[in-house]
Order: structure tokens, then sequence, then C-alpha cells
């Protein structure tokens, strides 16, 4: 096993994935939290499909770096959902599913018509499920997302105590003069930045099992913001980790097995919080 | 009580979904044997070398007509009235692929294979003249314009959704097709990786390969 591994890392395509994999659990678990306390969990999967129809038409269009694509399109649309959820007419979930559905629709239809590959539906299943994205990754994406994490994580440590504030009590926030609509754009653009490295991961059907479980099972063991925080980072990274390898060495699909340990680890949360009389 | 039996459902149905999803993987020894299915691809390259295309083998197995079609791509169409280069390349491979082997693809994780082999389409020129052993699917096609015959060994990803192979030159030792196996039994094949071009798109390939 350990002449395996050491075998396997002496391959580039290991270290990049484990390093990628590694700040993208990281980058993930960060905003999960914040997610899943402000009933925005659903907006990952929606983000993650327009992502989907981004990377269609950068596919469509022989787009030799397609993130040039992906990212301000799934960035715009981040900041249109916020601004249409928070309007009258077009309300959260129905705007979250109306994208969602819309974009992948869109996806799937301009690659059946436009695109120059034969392999239509690896093409589809690689870009849904993740399939080896992650350990065929290049030098240069590998440094790109090595730059987005740590932007990602600059953002969080800065805005911290105004995302918390505006996590839980955005009235009071916004009385208390804090930008609130800055913030939750910011936080959209973020989690715009981290559903499309994840994309890589995990694949744009799972991504949002990045986001909510580690921050599900953090909230199994503790109650306070920081410690669900950084519980959730720990969790999520290790689950990441151990996903990889395993993948890696047994050779099962990188997306879903790294989503198997987070599923695992939440129902062992579960299971300790419920010994130890939590809720 | 209610709470209990509610809670033991939950935990169950988490488990359920976990097992469904590692079960989605094939082992190794599953992708060997499994046999090219109509998204099988051959990876070709395109002149530049850094993006790359695919031959299905649903266009492998076209009547010779559809095959003709299938084969004018886009922007091509001139470079099909030129005539086919000879598929040795002008440097031949001097080195043959005996029993030492650079890079043994037999004894990685389909998750490896496969990235690796998506490695030597997209960045060839690390590779050439490299021994490489592998083994996969059989593929044989010919090309029913130019009557070149083309061999391949095919792997799958852990999905068995993307599949890619790369082509193989027998050493002259082997007859078609009396030394070749049936199509769509898995096979080892081991030889000297290098390119060619034809037709103004760049193809990857086994030169000097022998079945182990």
């Amino acid at each position: 096993m350990t002449e395996t591994l050491s075998l396997y890392l002496a391959f580039p395509l290991v270290r990049y994935a484990l390093i990628v994999g590694v700040l993208i659990a990281l980058c993930s678990s960060l905003l999960g939290v914040t997610l899943v306390l402000k009933r925005f969990s659903y907006i990952g999967d929606g983000l993650s499909h327009v992502a989907f129809g981004a990377m269609a038409l950068a596919a469509v269009l022989n787009l030799t770096d397609n993130m040039l694509l992906i990212l301000p399109v799934t960035v715009i649309s981040a900041a249109l959902l916020l601004r249409t959820g928070s309007s009258s007419k077009i309300r959260g979930d129905a705007a979250i599913a109306m994208i969602s559905v819309g974009s992948l629709a869109f996806g799937y239809l301009l690659m059946n018509l436009f695109s120059t590959s034969s392999n239509l539906t690896g093409d589809v299943c690689s870009t849904l499920f993740g399939s080896t994205s992650i350990t065929t990754l290049k030098k240069e994406e590998v440094i790109l997302c090595v730059i987005l994490s740590v932007l990602v994580v600059i953002f969080f440590i800065l805005f911290y105590n105004r995302i918390f504030a505006v996590t839980f009590d955005e009235e009071f926030a916004k009385a208390t003069g804090v930008n609130t609509e800055l913030i939750n754009l910011l936080i959209a653009i973020v989690i715009a930045v981290i559903i499309v490295l994840s994309m890589n991961l995990v694949g744009s059907l799972l991504i949002s099992a990045l986001v909510i479980f580690p921050a599900l099972s953090a909230m199994r063991l503790f109650q306070s913001f920081k410690a669900v925080t950084i519980c959730s980072a720990v969790l999520s990274v290790v689950c990441a980790l151990s996903g990889m390898l395993l993948s890696i060495l047994g050779g099962t699909p990188v997306g879903s097995t790294i989503v198997a340990f987070d599923a695992a680890a939440f129902v062992l949360c579960y299971l300790i919080g419920k010994l130890r009389g939590g809720k | 009580m209610r709470k209990m039996r509610r809670s033991t459902l939950y935990v169950i149905f988490t488990v359920m979904f976990t097992l469904s999803l590692v079960g989605c993987g094939k082992s190794p020894a599953e992708d060997v044997d499994a046999t090219a299915d109509p998204s099988t691809e051959v990876g070709l390259l395109e002149p530049g070398g850094e993006a790359w295309d695919v031959v299905s083998s649903q266009e492998l197995s076209q009547d010779p007509a559809q095959q003709d079609e299938a084969a004018q791509q886009p922007g091509e169409e001139e470079a099909g009235q030129q005539e086919t280069e000879d598929r040795t390349s002008d440097e031949d491979v001097a080195a043959t692929a005996d029993d030492t082997v650079d890079l043994d693809l037999t004894n990685l994780s389909s998750t490896m294979v496969y990235s690796e082999v998506y490695n030597m389409m997209t960045v060839p020129e690390d590779y050439i003249g490299k021994t490489i052993k592998m083994n996969g699917t059989y593929v044989y096609y010919k090309d029913a314009t130019t009557g070149n015959e083309y061999f391949s060994c095919i792997i799958q990803d852990a999905t068995a959704c993307c599949s890619q192979g790369i082509e193989f030159i027998l050493t002259e030792d082997y007859r078609y097709p009396d030394d070749y196996p049936a199509e769509g039994t898995t096979i080892c094949v081991s030889g000297v990786f290098d390119t060619y071009e034809e037709n103004g798109v760049k193809y990857c390939t086994l030169r000097n390969a022998r079945l182990v």
C-alpha cells in the first residue's frame, strides 16, 4: 500500500490533484457554513449548472482556456441570482431552479448541436461527474487554482466579522452600518469562484455536497460559528484527501468517492452528536 | 421512540447513499475486461499539439462510405486531398520494445491509467522514445480510402463514461490477421511511444510493439 502510494506520488498529476483537491475542499467548506445558515444551500447547485452551460459554450467556441468564459459567466449569474432573490417578482428557490435547469439544458443542447467531439457522452459525463478532471490538470491550472484559493481564504479572513454579521442577522448588520448588499455580492462572487474551481474536483452535479456536507457535519459537533467553520474546514480537507487517495489507489471515480467520504463523516458526526446528547 | 426510529431510518439512508456512490466505481480488473463501447476514443492531436480530439469506435465501425465522410473533419478537406504521408515517421524509432519498460501502465489503477494516457495525448513530447506497457481492449480499424490498417489498445476511466486509447504498430514478426487477437479482447501491449502526422493531424502510436 505504502509502496503503491509512493509510486503514484512520483507522478506530477497525482501531486497536482492532491494540492488542488485540498485547496478546493478548504475554500468550499469556509463559505459552506454561511450558505447553509443563510438557507442558500442550493445556490451551489444552480451556479454549477450555469458553469456547465458556460463550459459547453467554451467547448463549442474551441477556447483553449475555458476558465476565461466560465468564471465571468458564473460570477455574473451569482450576482444576478442574488439580486433576483431579493426582488419580489422571482424569488429565491424559483430563481435558482430556473437558472439551474435552464443552464443545464442550454449546455447540453449546445454540446449536442455544435460540439466537434465525437464522444459527447464522455464529455457530458466528465463535466457532470468530474470524472478524472482533477488528475489531468496542467501546471497553469494548478497555479490559477492556488491563486484563486489564496484570494478566497484572504477574503474570508478579512471579512470574517462582516460575514458573521450578515449570516446571522442581516437587518441588525444593516442597522449597524454594514453594507450588507456589498457583502452579499462579494459572497456570491466568491461562491462562483469556488464552484468553478470545484468542477474539476467533483463535477457540476456533486458540488453542492462539497459545500454542504462538511458544514452540516460540523454543526452536529459544535455550536459556535468559529468552531463550526474550523471543524468544517478540517473535515472537508480530510475527506477530500482520503477520497482522492482511495480513488487513485483503488480506481474509483474521484468525485463520488470524495462525496462518499463526506457523507460517511456526516453519519459519524451525527452519531457522535447523538451520543453527546446534542440535537 | 418515534424520533429514534426516524434517526435510524436517516442513518440507513445515508449509509445506502454512501454505498451507492462508492458502487459507481470499477475495479481495475473490471476495466480491463470491459469491451469497447460506442464512445470509445483513440487520441488524435491537433497540429499545435495543445488541443486534442478523438475518433470514436462508432466511426471505426461504420461502413466505408460513412467512414470516408466521418474522416473529413471540418477544415481538413484540403488536407484530405494531400497525399497521405508515410505512416512511419521520418526519424525511425530505433528502439524496440524489449523487456525494459519505462512506463508500466498495467500496475496502475484505472484512474491513474486514464490520467496518464490523457497526458500522453496532451503532452506527447514528454513520452516520445519511452517504452510503454499497457493493457486494454483491442480495436481494429481499416481506412477504406487509404487502405491503412490501425490497431489500438483502448482504456476506460473509473466512471466508465470516458475511454481513450493508443494506436500500436506490431513488429514485422506479427502477421495480420493470424497473429492478431480477436477484436474486443483484452490485450497487453508493449511498444515505443512516438507520434506521426497524417493529413495534417498528429497521432500517437506505439512503434515496434509486441503483444505480451
